[in-house]
Parts: C-alpha cells; sequence; structure tokens
C-alpha cells in the first residue's frame, strides 16, 4: 500500500490524502450531526412526557375523574398545541385485575411487567414500541408517589415518534447529498491548490533544464514565497555559482595550458621549419638549434610542473616526512635563486631562529614551494631592492612559518583569491618574459597543503606583498625511520637531487 | 608589401619576422596589444597577423579597435585558441583568415600570400606585367624569360612597384610600404634602391620600365612594358 503510494505522483498522492483526510471529517461530521439532531428530539419528546405525567399525577381531581376527553383537553392546556400528540392513560397496577382500570383515548398503551417492577421502587420508565403497523411510540409509564411512597397506581403518556423519524430521515437525506457534494468540491479544491503549490517546481524543472555545461551563466528564477521552494532554489543557484566558478577556472586552466604548450610547439616548429627552408651556414643553424633546446627545456619545465601540480593535487604523491636541516636547506634554497637574484641585483635578507637547526618536511617539495614564491617576490621586485626570508617557529599551533616579504609593487585586493590559480596574473598579461609559465604559485600551494599546511598572504597596493607558509610539525612523525635517524644525528636529507624542475 | 605582427612570445616573434622579411616583405613586430593598436594606426600596412592572448590589450579587442576605426588591412589571426568558438568569434569580428598554433611555416606564408593578391584582386601567386613575370611562392622574376637575381630589399620594391604598376608612387609611400620602421626619413635610400633595381631590370633591355617622375616619386610603366611586349 505504502508501495503503491509512493508511485503515485506528488500531485495525485497530495490530492488523494486530503480526499481520505476530508472524507473521513465529513462522515465524522456527518454522524455527529444526525445523533446530536435525534438526541435532542428524543430528549424534547422525554420532557413533555415527563411533564404530563406529572401533572396528572399531581391533580388529583383528574386522577379520580379520568375521562379521555378531559385528560387530553386537559394536556393541550397544559402544553399548548404541539404537534406531539399525547395519548396518556392511569392504571391502579394494586388491583389484581390488572389494567381494570386503564383508559386510553386513541390507542392501547402496553404496560410491560419491567416498567411496573421499576415503578415499585418510585422510577420512571421510558420505552419506545410498535403497536399493529403504526408509527413507533415514545411512553412513560411514571409511577404516581403519595409522601414518597407508591400509590399503586402508574401514569402512562405516549405520543407517537413519526414526526421525529421524519425529521431525521429528511436530515438523514440531506446528509448523504451533500456529503458527495462537499467531498468532491474539496478533492477539486485539493487538486487545484496542489497543482498551484507545485507550478513554481515546474517552473523551476524547466528552467533547470535549459542549463547546459557549455552555458552555466543562466539561473533560476526564485519564487516570490519565502518558503522551502525557494530554499531549494537558492541552494541550487548557489550550486550553479560554485560549478561555473570551477568549469570558469578548470576551462582558463586547459585553455592556459594549451597556449603555452601550444607556443612552445610553434617555437620549435618555427624554428625548425625556417631552418631548413633554404643552406645556412654553420653559426646560423647553432643559432636555431639553440633556440629550440632552449624552448624545449623550458616546455619540459612546464609539462614536469603541470604534472606534479597534478598529481599533488590529486594526493596522488608520496608524502614522506623526513628531517630537514635549516642550514643545509636555505643553502640550498639560496643556490637555487641565486641567479635570478643577481639579474635584477636583490639582495636576500635572512633570518632565522637559532634554537631552530633542523625541522619536518618533504624537504624536496618545500624547496620547490620556497622557490617558487621567491621566483614570484624576484619577479615582481624592482632592480635593486630587498627580499627577506625568515624562518620561525609559530608556538602556539606547534608549526614552522616561512615568512617571503618583498618590496614589489604589491597584489590588489580583488586579485589575491586567484593568485594561487595556474597561469593567474593579476594584469592578464601572459607575459612569458616575466618568467615562470604560470604554475608557480598553485604548484607551492598545492605541495603546501600536502604537508597539511596552509599559505598566508598579506599585501597592500604599493607596500609589497608577504607569503608566509606554516607547516604544522607533526608531534610524532609516521616515517620512523626518520625520526630516529634524525635524532641520532645521521642526515636524512634526501640524497636524491631535489625534485627541482628547473 | 609592410606586414604588422603582433606576438608576445619573443621566440615565436621573432621566427615570423625573420621569416618574412626572408620573402621580401618589410616586417614589423610588436608584443603587446596597445603598441600593436598605436602602429595599426600610424603606418599603412599591407598585412596584420595578430596573436590573441597578448599582454595590456586582448586581441579581439584590438581587432574591433582596428575595424571600428576604418583600417579594412587583412587581418590574419593566429593563436593558440583552437575552439570553433573562437575561430566563428575572431572571423566575425572581422579577421580574414585564423590560424592555430603550432603552424606550418609554409602554410602561414601561403595564407599571407592568399590574402594579398585577394586585396589586389590578383588570380595567383605567379603575375605578369609587361615582360616581368613575377613568381612570389618562389620569389623568382623573369623579364623576357631571363631570370633576374634580386635582393630581399629590391624583390621587396619591385613586388610593390609591379602591384601598382601604371600608377605613381611617391617616396614617402615606397617607404611606408616597403621599409619597416626602422627608415630614416632623412636618407636616399630608396633613390638607392631604385637605381640597384634598374641596373638589373633595365640595364640590357630596350625599354626602361621603372620611370622617374620628377617631383613626385616613381612608376613602374605598364605602357612601356606593353611596347616592349608588343615589339
Amino acid at each position: 500500500m505504502t508501495h503503491f503510494f509512493e508511485k503515485l505522483p506528488i500531485k495525485w498522492r497530495l490530492s488523494l490524502g486530503y480526499t481520505i483526510i476530508m472524507g473521513v471529517l465529513f462522515s465524522l461530521l456527518g454522524a455527529g450531526i444526525y445523533r446530536l439532531v435525534k438526541v435532542n428530539l428524543y430528549r424534547s419528546v422525554d420532557a413533555a412526557l415527563l411533564t404530563s405525567a406529572q401533572a396528572i399525577s399531581q391533580s388529583r381531581q383528574l386522577r379520580q375523574n379520568m375521562s379521555p376527553p378531559i385528560l387530553e383537553n386537559f394536556l393541550t392546556q397544559f402544553l399548548g398545541e404541539r404537534s406531539i400528540r399525547l395519548y396518556a392513560t392511569l392504571i391502579d397496577v394494586s388491583s389484581q385485575h390488572g389494567p381494570a382500570k386503564s383508559q386510553s383515548v386513541h390507542v392501547r398503551l402496553k404496560t410491560t411487567p419491567q416498567s411496573i417492577q421499576r415503578a415499585r421502587t418510585g422510577l420512571a420508565t421510558y420505552e419506545v414500541y410498535r403497536i399493529d403497523r403504526h408509527s413507533p411510540i415514545r411512553q412513560i409509564t411514571y409511577p404516581a408517589m403519595k409522601g414518597g411512597r407508591f400509590t399503586g397506581e402508574i401514569i402512562q403518556v405516549g405520543a407517537p415518534l413519526a414526526p421525529i423519524l421524519t425529521t431525521l430521515k429528511s436530515l438523514n437525506l440531506v446528509l448523504w447529498i451533500v456529503f458527495p457534494i462537499a467531498l468532491l468540491l474539496s478533492v477539486l479544491c485539493g487538486y487545484w491548490l496542489t497543482r498551484r503549490s507545485i507550478w513554481p517546481v515546474h517552473k523551476i524543472t524547466q528552467a533547470a533544464s535549459k542549463i547546459h555545461i557549455d552555458d552555466l551563466s543562466n539561473r533560476l528564477p526564485l519564487p516570490p514565497a519565502n518558503d522551502e521552494l525557494r530554499q531549494l532554489t537558492e541552494t541550487f543557484n548557489s550550486m550553479l555559482d560554485r560549478l561555473e566558478d570551477s568549469f570558469k577556472r578548470h576551462k582558463r586552466f586547459t585553455g592556459d595550458v594549451s597556449h603555452e604548450l601550444r607556443t612552445s610547439l610553434a617555437v620549435l616548429r618555427g624554428e625548425a621549419q625556417l631552418a631548413l627552408r633554404r643552406e645556412r651556414d654553420g653559426l646560423y643553424y647553432k643559432d636555431a638549434l639553440g633556440t629550440i633546446l632552449e624552448e624545449s627545456t623550458h616546455m619540459s619545465k612546464i609539462v614536469e610542473d603541470l604534472l606534479l601540480l597534478s598529481r599533488a593535487q590529486s594526493n596522488s604523491v608520496v608524502m614522506r616526512w623526513e628531517a630537514i636541516y635549516t642550514h643545509e636547506f636555505m643553502s640550498e634554497l639560496r643556490g637555487s635563486v641565486i641567479s635570478a637574484l643577481k639579474e635584477k641585483n636583490i639582495t636576500l635578507v635572512e633570518h632565522f631562529d637559532h634554537d631552530l637547526p633542523m625541522f619536518l618536511g618533504s624537504s624536496s617539495y618545500l624547496h620547490i614551494t620556497l622557490k617558487n614564491i621567491l621566483l614570484n617576490a624576484i619577479k615582481h621586485s624592482s632592480v635593486d631592492s630587498e627580499i627577506s626570508f625568515t624562518i620561525e617557529k609559530v608556538e602556539d599551533q606547534n608549526a614552522i612559518a616561512f615568512n617571503i616579504n618583498d618590496r614589489g609593487e604589491g597584489i590588489p585586493k580583488e586579485a589575491q583569491p586567484y593568485i594561487f590559480d595556474s597561469f593567474f596574473r593579476a594584469d592578464t598579461a601572459r607575459n612569458r618574459q616575466l618568467g615562470g609559465a604560470g604554475v608557480g604559485l598553485s604548484l607551492a600551494l598545492a605541495l603546501t597543503k600536502l604537508h597539511n599546511g596552509s599559505i598566508e598572504l598579506e599585501s597592500e597596493p604599493g607596500q609589497g606583498a608577504t607569503f608566509s607558509v606554516i607547516i604544522p610539525q607533526p608531534k610524532s612523525v609516521n616515517v620512523e625511520d626518520d625520526a630516529h635517524s634524525a635524532i641520532s644525528g645521521i642526515t636524512t636529507m634526501s640524497e636524491h637531487e631535489p625534485l627541482a624542475l628547473t | 608589401m609592410r606586414v604588422l605582427i603582433v606576438e608576445d612570445d619573443k621566440r615565436l616573434g621573432s621566427i615570423i619576422q625573420r621569416a618574412f622579411k626572408e620573402e621580401g616583405y618589410a616586417a614589423d613586430w610588436c608584443q603587446d596589444g596597445q603598441e600593436a593598436e598605436w602602429l595599426g594606426f600610424e603606418n599603412p600596412y599591407d598585412l596584420i597577423i595578430l596573436d590573441l592572448m597578448i599582454p595590456r590589450k586582448h586581441g579581439l579587442e584590438v581587432l574591433k579597435t582596428f575595424r571600428g576605426g576604418g583600417i579594412r588591412t587583412p587581418i590574419l589571426i593566429l593563436t593558440a585558441m583552437d575552439t570553433t568558438d573562437d575561430i566563428v568569434k575572431g572571423l566575425d569580428i572581422g579577421a580574414d583568415d585564423y590560424i592555430t598554433k603550432p603552424f606550418n611555416l609554409d602554410e602561414l606564408l601561403a595564407r599571407v600570400r592568399a590574402l594579398l593578391r585577394r586585396q589586389s584582386q590578383q588570380g595567383s601567386s605567379t603575375f605578369s606585367v609587361g615582360p616581368l613575370t613575377i613568381n612570389q611562392a618562389r620569389r623568382e622574376i623573369t623579364r623576357d624569360g631571363k631570370a633576374i637575381p634580386l635582393t630581399l630589399k629590391e624583390y621587396g620594391l619591385l613586388v610593390y612597384l609591379a602591384k601598382h604598376a601604371g600608377s605613381v608612387l611617391s617616396r614617402n609611400e615606397l617607404s611606408e610600404h616597403v621599409w619597416d620602421m626602422n627608415y630614416e626619413p632623412s636618407s636616399n635610400i630608396i633613390d638607392v634602391y631604385v637605381g640597384y633595381l634598374r641596373n638589373k631590370v633595365d640595364k640590357g633591355f630596350e625599354k626602361p620600365i621603372i620611370k622617374t617622375i620628377r617631383g613626385h616619386g616613381y612608376m613602374l610603366d605598364a605602357e612601356a612594358m606593353q611596347a616592349a611586349a608588343g615589339q
């Protein structure tokens, strides 16, 4: 049943549920109304019967002169002209002869043993019965009392139930006609309301089907009411924002990669083709081969950087923690950027804590990270300026920080979120003459993240920039070998060349 | 024929410039969008080679500015952007041809020749003016079937004169279309080269075809050539 219900379209499910609830409600309401009317009608009849019986019992004159026309006249006077026509009778149950004194106007009222039994204990009894084929009669059997004692006389007053039954019958009929109409109406209204409230979903579906991977700029229309549908729409829209952003970044990345590689290929092909077009002297060929060699070196650096970047971003490189000796590490790092420093006559001012002889991390990855950030700083520094490089402990985080500060032109606030995107350049210029392929900083960030670390950037335009690479120091090193050898003083610096890609 | 090359990559730009110079073109080369605009409006180029991803101003913006500024010069886009969208956009904005990197140098030069001859309503890369036959693809000149070896500059000068045969070309016009941006306006280099050209083209033939129009400039005389051809 549940299965069937869940398979129904939501529109029908809601309507059906609504119908069932309305049906139950209407049934209860109808039954209630019917019952209420019925009880009230009976009560009013019973009250009239009781009043009449009491009146008869209290009137000595009536009781002694019990003639039907007098009794009926009395009752009519007493109760007024009523729709209920009453019958009355007085019976002396003390005599042995049964209903000797019983008199009735039109019908003969019945006397049951139970009612006489009750009368003897001073209780009135209400009964309903049918005489012949006439309509049922409601009857009270009332004991005549004197001084709290039963006198042996009972007074019976009866009334035909026909008017009440007619009223109830019509009420029943009305209810049975109104009920289906009301139910049908409520079902239709329910269906209409459901359709109406589901309409925004329909609109959202239509709008969503128009959104395509080639054009993610469309957004779903927000429904005016601030409800669940609006929340859903907003959630969808913000998801689309993120999708569009990541698609744009991805697209730009692949576009930039292909631009870099295609330009390099064009140089290789063009230079070779040009050289082969006619006979040249040896010097020309030498120059051409030199260009080709340089370009292919540049190209392999890009390819290797990209490969490492994608591996680092997908966590498919092995992160090996090892003990790194600060001085040794620094001298290697300095060596890898010295030519770039000299080219612009930039002084590298180094400062590191004396109580930091060694730290933990991947020597080759940290080397690439810091070299790339340094090269970036050099690229954006003016000639004859200074770059400061500090290594310090961050005590409260149990980490070490490498701070690289340049006095360059700084990074505009709006460009800062994108600076770690591959190939991003603040002025959108793709000037390869500035050096690097634009992968440097994103590679630095990816490799820092492998260390569970982060890179912080502080920069005001015109005031230079400070990059802080923060590498958390694990309390217990997973790579026990390295930790032990580090403690026992054995050099654990990688025997291989750092994975330098320059 | 004078060509502007807009290419931000140093090595590639140099390759293209050298290739064009070897074909007898005057070739100017710049590396960013702003300089390209300045040069494009300053000089009457016969053709522009335009890269799209260039610093300072995007190639398509440069293209729009050129077309908006009334420059009708054939423009060939040479870029790494290779999606159909990019190509359609480039051509619709006003480029005449589109080549993606990496490209074949021979194909680039052939396409440039095609664009230039479409510009001068010329049928193929080999054309004749009177007794002269010029094969641009092979850079060969013959007069009455006799091959005339020329230097690059002489060749460039003769091609320009031949393409405008019958009309008088001022020294200024010649300097703008045959010499690149390093031309020294005060020099008499044009007269010197016209002299060299006469030595090779007219010497030993009956009728000289390169005429000096006093006070105006030079002209390759089509009628004289016809007369020469008629003989």
